[in-house]
């Protein structure tokens, strides 16, 4: 998978995914947006309309990002559930969680997105100007 | 325990005292990183020459010798300690992590049914297939408590490999059999699971799962899920049906509710559990598998028992894998309800 990055304004990194999302580099995707956000990056928007797969580490690995851009450390075992709830509650209580945010995932994906319950708390755009313009 | 501790200590003692005969009998030794001599001959004095033994990052000893020995035969002698050190290193990592895998999979071997309950006028099969590194899956076909004309089948897949998630699918499991007994249908019950593991339990991994709960009489059937593939219900006359209810995966989201949907299975009706290893296999090519050849397969056998379904749908995928070597668990699990008349065996 190829990843680029762009910087439109201050605070917001988007990071463009090509190929397929996997077991073999999911951990690299969790170690790119901790860089991003070491460098100050605070909004993450990801670009999805080039990824083609994603398996349940991608999951894993969108789950390790919406932690990283709460400043909280992943995937250490006992930060993962409780950064998920915290972020979970954020919502039900109508505060805006959208640190992360997707753009244009393809249609098996947005399906998986949608049955595991992660566009609950990963909101999800169609296009790239949307998600910068929210 | 120090790093050295890897090298046999004779092995170590003999080379050094090659090391010290080619320097023409001068004084060559290993001292850890507290000064105490390890191995070989210590130097002391103004003129000891001492180059530090390196292992990630970290000085774990230094080579020392005395002064006829030359900077360039110390530090190749530093250096080559640091290529077995480290290789020992990288060795013993390999063999932790293969152990650590190879637990899980007992672990999660030990968690699957070895047989299926026998019940009048249904007959269950299954196929497990584990992949090398990947693992996780769980199904089960089990009585409900208190209610001997009812029984559950659920099928779950935790993300993660080795250990841990072995560990989290024992844990789902039992969890699941205990709320499929006494909670109030199969949505209700995933909403249990799902708050013990959000209130008490610490993991960064994530399970899917899917839960039915069918009177074997009527074929009136129960069902939810957390975040699963849908299973198919295919009838006797060829038509398929998503299983389907709305239900986020497990242990994720506090406040998390489950739909339960209900449907009923009719005589010659089968229905397809499966996790996405099915789905996701790959050709050779990198090409999936995909939904449309399961569709297919279950289409052309559907009123066989379940055992000529499952083989239909192993054989199909495994001639499309060929050679590939699969990325996930391979596990489908079939249940059947004997078209009416017809014997209780395959």
């Amino acid at each position: 998978m190829n990843t680029t990055v762009d910087r439109p304004s201050a605070g917001v990194a988007v990071l463009g995914l090509d190929g397929e999302l996997d077991a073999s580099n999911y951990r690299e995707l969790i170690e790119r947006g901790q860089a991003l956000y070491a460098e100050g990056a605070r909004r993450l928007i990801l670009d999805l309309s080039r990824l083609t797969y994603m398996s349940s580490s991608g999951i894993v690995a969108l789950h390790s990002l919406a932690l990283v851009f709460r400043g909280q450390q992943p995937p250490d075992p006992e930060a993962g559930w409780s950064a998920f709830h915290a972020v979970s509650s954020d919502a039900a209580g109508g505060e805006a969680v959208d640190q992360v945010r997707l753009v244009a995932p393809a249609p098996s994906i947005a399906a998986n997105l949608a049955r595991t319950g992660l566009d609950r708390i990963l909101p999800i755009f169609p296009d790239l100007e949307a998600a910068l313009a929210a | 325990m120090s790093a050295f501790d890897v090298i046999d200590g004779q092995a170590l003692a003999d080379w050094l005292a090659l090391a010290c005969a080619a320097a023409g009998g001068a004084s060559i030794g290993i001292v850890d990183a507290d000064g105490r001599l390890l191995a070989g001959r210590g130097a002391e004095g103004p003129d000891r020459r001492a180059e530090g033994i390196r292992l990630d990052g970290r000085e774990v000893g230094t080579l020392v010798a005395a002064e006829p020995v030359s900077a360039e035969l110390v530090a190749v002698l530093a250096r080559s300690v640091e290529l077995v050190l480290n290789g020992a290193r990288d060795q013993a990592e390999r063999a932790r992590v293969g152990n650590e895998l190879a637990i899980g999979r007992r672990i999660q071997r030990s968690l699957l049914p070895r047989s299926f309950p026998e019940v009048d006028g249904w007959t269950f099969a299954a196929h497990y297939e584990p992949a090398r590194e990947i693992g996780g899956d769980l199904y089960d076909v089990f009585r409900l408590r208190g209610d001997a004309g009812r029984i559950g089948i659920l099928i779950a897949d935790v993300t993660g490999k080795g250990i841990p998630a072995a560990l989290l699918m024992a844990d789902v499991r039992a969890l699941l059999h205990a709320a499929a007994d006494n909670a109030d249908g199969p949505a209700d019950a995933l909403g249990r699971v799902n708050r013990i593991l959000v209130d008490e339990r610490a993991t960064s991994l994530f399970v899917t799962a899917a839960l039915i709960a069918i009177d074997v009489e009527t074929g009136a059937a129960r069902y939810a899920s957390a975040g699963h593939e849908a299973p198919l219900l295919v009838r006797a006359d060829g038509r398929i049906e998503r299983v389907d209810a709305a239900g986020p995966i497990l242990g994720a989201f506090g406040d998390a509710s489950f739909a339960e949907e209900r449907t009923v299975i009719a005589p010659g009706d089968a229905l397809l559990f499966y996790t996405d290893g099915l789905t996701e296999a790959r050709d050779p090519g990198r090409r999936f598998y995909g939904e449309e050849p399961v569709l297919a397969t279950l289409g052309a056998v559907s009123g066989r028992s379940a055992a000529a379904i499952r083989d239909a749908l192993v054989a199909d995928v495994l001639a499309f894998r060929g050679a590939a070597e699969p990325f996930d668990d391979l596990t489908l699990l079939v249940a059947e309800r004997r078209p009416s008349g017809a014997a209780s065996t395959a």
